[in-house]
């Protein structure tokens, strides 16, 4: 059974089946094959996998985000960041890093992210005279800060998947690691500007400018504050923030700064459930495959496997960074986290460990992965969206990807950089 | 009735009438369920703190909303392109190679939905006697989502058979839209 789950999921994911099918299909040929189970046990856990309120988050903050495009609130932010940072050196390359820290990737899968907001600052900045393989390297690279910066759909998942851990602390934990990623990306990109003689920038805003277009952005730049501040205080539970996020939006939209028209409503929900569709297709098929995963103790034997090499808990993090992160070479970062997240979560009870800073290192990870050249599958979105060869691609996102690399040391070695926000709040998981 | 549909799905060519229905009425279906799933959410919450009364059946209608969007919409999303793939293997083969590849990935994801759709139905059957915690409806209605969906998405793979070969939807849309294309005019 083990070699029939594994072989199609791998077979599947190689040769381009979308990984949400590849799940269900490895899964179903497993039960249909090995005849221990009845075959209904797979539309059994297909539904089970999504009969869940607290993931009902998760098609509400994709509504926000399109409720916040469609009304142009997105688009203020983007004016705000260019504005901001747009006239330092390398300016378009901080916009992109900078509206990836606003706007955090609401999708939860890195891929779409690189196709999304990235893809756009990416096309800005080849126009504005960057190489193009810069411009790719640098989206594929803030495509990773949008799942650690709240409100993340991977935490969401994570926390649903994890009783360890709560939203709230995840939403915290992300803060301070994403804002590290955030200035260093900056960091790399200035040097890297500067080395290569970029000097495109807008001009400098006047001062009442940024205030104008800081103002412009005010409602947008709330909604994460309403979503995270809502859930903190126990005023609502994350579904419910989220869907008081959609309905800020629409007053905001429809009434205190016009943008949005009743006739785009329909339009709106609908791309919305269509997205929520794709998101959620993956979470339903993969609780089939993770069900028989633990069925066939495989997360057991990986766990046993990992805790019998040491017995010291600061390598036992090294070797989980180093295996999440060659998982993220091939997966997309949902299904991953949802495989993941039952093979691994035991280790923080073995090793005493702090289920935060473990939740954040495992996503920070899992991220890193999907731009580790020659494989990340952010990198052969974004060289299929900038028509830019792999190779050329692989070698530019080096520098931001060390950049990323030290980040993610740091996270590790000192699990305060995870605790500390979330305990300052009096959240311990 | 159904050939015609296919021929008329080949890529550049507009959607016949019957595709146009079939695509419109999902996408209806898809945004209205949306809309009552916030509608009934985010009421909860205005009654809870206004008036201090929870209504119980809304997590539970919602949720059975939630799993029917998710299968409903399966078959829109791979209109669009949306379910992510590694295609790097298929980039390898030539043109002609690559279109006899997907077209057996095709018929292996046909199969996969049918059989779906098969044990989906049993499942649904088999739930039809049990009723839900709250609403006590029957379980097999949000049961049925998984097959109606499967059999859904079946169809649209059948109308878009060509385009799907031809990987006919440009690259995957993320968060495009005017809003963005205001901003970056700006530039």
């Amino acid at each position: 059974m083990t070699v029939i789950l594994v072989g199609v999921f791998g077979l599947g994911l190689a040769v381009g089946l979308p990984v949400s099918i590849t799940m269900g299909l490895s899964g179903l040929a497993a039960v249909l094959l090995d005849g221990r189970f009845p075959a209904l046990v797979v539309p059994q856990y297909l539904y089970n996998g999504i009969n869940s309120f607290p993931l009902m988050a998760i098609p509400f903050f994709i509504l926000a985000a399109e409720i916040m495009t469609a009304a142009g609130m997105t688009a203020t932010l983007l004016r705000f960041a260019n504005d901001l940072v747009g006239h330092i050196r390398g300016g378009l390359g901080h916009v992109n890093v900078l509206v990836s820290m606003l706007f955090a990737g609401i999708s939860g899968s890195a891929l779409a992210d690189a196709a999304g907001p990235s893809a756009i600052v990416m096309r800005m900045m080849k126009r504005a005279g960057y190489d193009a393989a810069y411009s790719g390297a640098l989206s594929a690279a803030t495509a990773t800060i949008g799942p650690i910066i709240p409100p993340s759909i991977l935490m969401v998942v994570y926390a649903i998947s994890d009783s360890r851990v709560t939203v709230a602390g995840l939403f915290l934990a992300g803060v301070v690691p994403g804002i590290m990623l955030g200035v260093g990306l900056m960091a790399a990109n200035h040097w890297i500007s500067y080395k290569r003689g970029y000097v495109f920038r807008s001009e400098r805003p006047a001062l009442l400018e940024i205030i104008r277009s800081f103002w412009k952005a005010v409602p947008a730049l709330l909604l994460p504050f309403i979503i995270i501040g809502g859930i903190l205080g126990g005023i609502f539970t994350p579904t419910e923030a989220a869907a008081v996020a959609c309905a800020y939006g629409l007053v905001v939209g429809l009434m205190v700064k016009p943008g949005l028209k009743l006739r785009d409503l329909p339009d709106v929900f609908v791309r919305s459930g269509v997205v929520t569709a794709a998101v959620l297709l993956i979470v339903s098929m993969a609780s089939i495959f993770s069900w028989l995963l633990t069925i066939l103790q495989i997360p057991q034997s990986i766990a046993l496997a990992i805790g019998g090499v040491t017995t010291s808990p600061g390598l036992v993090l090294v070797i989980v960074a180093v295996f999440v992160l060659l998982c993220g070479l091939v997966i997309d970062t949902l299904p991953a986290l949802i495989i993941l997240v039952p093979v691994l979560g035991p280790l923080v009870d073995q090793f005493g460990l702090n289920p935060m800073h473990f939740a954040i290192m495992i996503v920070l990870n899992l991220t890193i992965g999907m731009i580790t050249p020659p494989v990340g599958p952010v990198l052969f979105v974004i060289s299929t969206i900038g028509r830019i060869r792999l190779e050329t691609l692989s070698r530019a996102v080096v520098p931001l990807l060390i950049v990323e690399l030290v980040v993610l040391a740091l996270v590790i070695a000192f699990p305060a950089l995870s605790t500390f926000v979330p305990e300052m709040f009096g959240l311990t998981h | 009735m159904k050939k015609e549909v296919l021929q008329d799905a080949t890529p550049g060519k507009p959607a016949g009438k019957a595709e146009r229905l079939l695509v419109g009425t999902n996408r209806a279906a898809i945004g209205v369920m949306m809309a009552v799933m916030f509608v009934l959410v985010f009421a909860n919450v205005v009654t809870r703190y206004l008036f201090g009364v929870s209504i119980a059946t809304t997590d539970e209608v919602s949720t059975f909303l939630m799993i029917w969007v998710t299968y409903l919409g399966a078959g829109l999303a791979l209109r669009e392109g949306r379910h992510a793939a590694i295609d790097l293997f298929q980039d390898f083969l030539s043109p002609g190679a690559r279109r006899v590849f997907r077209a057996v990935l095709g018929v292996v994801i046909l199969m996969f939905f049918a059989a779906l759709a098969y044990y989906g139905v049993r499942f649904a059957i088999f739930g039809w006697s049990q009723e839900t915690a709250v609403t006590q409806i029957p379980k097999g209605i949000p049961y049925l989502a998984i097959p109606a969906g499967a059999i859904l998405f079946v169809v649209h793979l059948v109308t878009i058979f060509p385009r799907w070969i031809h990987r006919d939807w440009g690259t995957i849309t993320g968060l495009e839209d005017e809003g963005w294309r205001q901003g970056e005019e700006k530039q």
